[in-house]
C-alpha cells in the first residue's frame, strides 16, 4: 500500500528558544511539505504554482504556528492554509486552470523533470481537469490517503458533502480515465 | 445497503484505515449482499490505489527545499529586500520575502477596495509599464548591484554543489554569460539566486575564496541593458562604491563580478 504512516511530530519547544523553534518549524514543513506540494500540484496542474503555493504555506507557517494551538491539528492547518491561499491565487489572477496550458516539464533542456512518469503526469492532469470542488476533495484523498472527516475539517464543508463529493468525483474520474483504465 | 453506506464505503480511505470501523463493516456486510458490488467496489479500490501511487511519484522540483526553508527563516526576521529587487524568481517559485508576506492580510482585509484600486492601478500600470521592462543603465545596475553585494546576499538555493546549482539555474532559466574563466569556474560555490530588475532577470552565482570570502556574479541578457559591455571583449575593471568590479560580455549575456579583493586578485582569477 502506498500510504506511509509519518513519524510522530517532536514536542513544541517554549516560544522564547528561538533557534529550537526555528528547528522545530523546520522538521515539521520537511515532514508534510512533499504531500503539500503534491496536494498543490493537483489543484492548480502547474509546478511553478505548485511550488509557490507550498513555498507560501510554509512561510505562512513559520509566521503563525502560535495560532496552532494542539500539535494534533497543524496538518489540518496546513492544508487548510494552502487551499485557502488557492482560492486567493485564483481569485487575485482570475487563474482558471486550463488543461491545454498544463505544462510539466519546467525546461525542455532539464532532464530531471522527465523523472515525471507519464502515469503520475496523467494523474495531474486528469484532475486539473476536473472541477475545483472535486478536484479538491480527490486530492486529499488520494495524496494524504485523509478520511472524509479529516477533509470535511480541511474544506470546511460538512462530512456528509465530502462523501458524496467524493462519489461523484470518483464517477467523473473515471469517465474521464475511460480511455486509459 | 442505503445509498449512504455507499458513499462511505467510496469514501473509505485506499490504504485500509477505515475497514475497522463499524459503521464501514456494516456497509461491507451490505455490499456483500448485492450481486456485483463488490466487484465494483475492488475495481475502484484499484484505481484508487493507482491514482494515489502515481500522484505520489510527482517530487518538487530541484533546490525547491532549501528555497522554501530559506524563506521561512526569512518570514522570521530577516530584513527587507531592497526596495529595486522586486519578486525574486522570475516567473516561477517567488521566494516570499518578509514585506511580499505581509502584503497578504491588507489585500484580504481591503478587498472591497479592489475595484476602485484596479481601475487606478491599471492607468498607473499601464503608464509605468514600459519604463519599468525598458532596458536600464549599465552605471545604474552597478549602482544598485553594488549595494546589495556589500550588504550581503541573499541565496534561494545555498549549495557547494555545481550541479546543484546548474539545475536550479537551468530550471528557472537564470541567465547566465557563456563559460566561466577556468579559475573562476574551479572556485567552490556557496549558492544562487535569480532576481528580477525593473522587470529583467538577473541571476546571482556566489563563489567562495579561501577564507570564505564571497564572490557575488551577476547576469543578465545584454539586452536588458542599454550600454552593455561588448560581446567578447575583454573583462573591464573598476571600482563601485568600494567594491571592486570586474564585467563582460559572452553568450548575449552581461556578468556583473563585484568584490572585495583588488583588481590584481580578481584579474587573475579571470585571466
Amino acid at each position: 500500500m502506498f500510504h506511509v504512516v509519518p513519524p510522530a511530530l517532536p514536542p513544541r519547544p517554549p516560544a522564547t528558544d528561538g533557534a529550537a523553534v526555528q528547528a522545530w518549524l523546520e522538521t515539521v514543513i520537511l515532514q508534510y511539505y512533499r504531500q503539500l506540494y503534491r496536494y498543490a500540484l493537483t489543484l492548480t496542474g502547474h509546478e511553478s504554482d505548485a511550488a509557490d503555493l507550498t513555498q507560501q504555506t510554509a512561510v505562512k507557517f513559520a509566521r503563525k504556528y502560535d495560532d496552532i494551538r494542539e500539535d494534533g491539528a497543524i496538518k489540518s492547518w496546513l492544508y487548510t492554509t494552502l487551499h485557502r491561499e488557492f482560492l486567493l491565487l485564483r481569485r487575485r489572477e482570475r487563474h482558471a486552470v486550463e488543461f491545454q496550458e498544463i505544462h510539466l516539464e519546467p525546461d525542455p533542456g532539464y532532464s530531471s523533470a522527465q523523472e515525471l512518469r507519464v502515469d503520475s503526469r496523467t494523474a495531474v492532469e486528469t484532475l486539473a481537469k476536473m472541477e475545483e470542488p472535486h478536484r479538491s476533495v480527490l486530492s486529499l484523498f488520494y495524496v494524504e490517503d485523509l478520511s472524509y472527516r479529516e477533509i470535511s475539517e480541511i474544506l470546511g464543508v460538512p462530512a456528509g458533502t465530502v462523501m458524496s463529493r467524493l462519489s461523484r468525483a470518483k464517477d467523473a474520474l473515471r469517465r474521464l480515465l475511460q480511455p486509459a483504465v | 445497503m442505503n445509498q449512504e453506506q455507499y458513499h462511505l464505503l467510496r469514501a473509505a480511505r485506499p490504504s485500509g484505515a477505515d475497514e475497522h470501523e463499524p459503521a464501514v463493516v456494516a456497509a461491507r456486510a451490505a455490499a456483500a449482499a448485492l450481486p456485483g458490488m463488490n466487484e465494483q467496489l475492488a475495481t475502484e479500490h484499484a484505481l484508487d490505489v493507482a491514482m494515489g501511487s502515481a500522484l505520489h511519484r510527482a517530487e518538487p522540483p530541484p533546490g525547491f527545499e532549501t528555497a522554501m526553508l530559506t524563506a521561512m527563516r526569512a518570514a522570521r526576521g530577516a530584513a527587507d529586500p531592497p526596495a529595486f529587487l522586486e519578486k525574486t524568481v522570475l516567473g516561477a517559485v517567488q521566494i516570499p520575502t518578509v514585506s511580499e508576506t505581509s502584503n497578504v492580510v491588507p489585500f484580504r482585509r481591503r478587498a472591497w477596495l479592489g475595484w476602485g484600486a484596479a481601475a487606478a492601478a491599471a492607468l498607473v500600470a499601464g503608464s509605468v509599464h514600459w519604463w519599468r521592462t525598458a532596458a536600464f543603465s549599465m552605471h545604474r545596475l552597478k549602482r544598485e548591484l553594488a549595494g546589495v553585494s556589500k550588504s550581503g546576499v541573499q541565496l534561494s538555493l545555498m549549495s557547494m554543489d555545481p550541479a546543484a546549482i546548474n539545475g536550479w539555474m537551468g530550471y528557472y532559466k537564470a541567465p547566465r554569460a557563456g563559460p566561466l574563466p577556468d579559475k573562476l569556474a574551479a572556485l567552490p560555490r556557496k549558492g544562487c539566486h535569480l532576481y528580477q530588475v525593473d522587470g529583467h532577470p538577473v541571476s546571482l552565482e556566489c563563489f567562495l575564496l579561501p577564507g570564505m570570502r564571497e564572490l557575488h556574479l551577476f547576469c543578465t541578457p545584454a539586452a536588458a541593458l542599454l550600454d552593455s559591455p561588448p560581446e567578447g571583449a575583454l573583462p573591464g575593471f573598476c571600482s563601485v562604491e568600494g567594491c571592486t568590479l570586474a564585467t563582460w560580455t559572452r553568450g548575449g549575456a552581461v556578468a556583473l563580478l563585484f568584490s572585495r579583493e583588488s583588481a590584481v586578485v580578481i584579474g587573475e582569477l579571470l585571466s
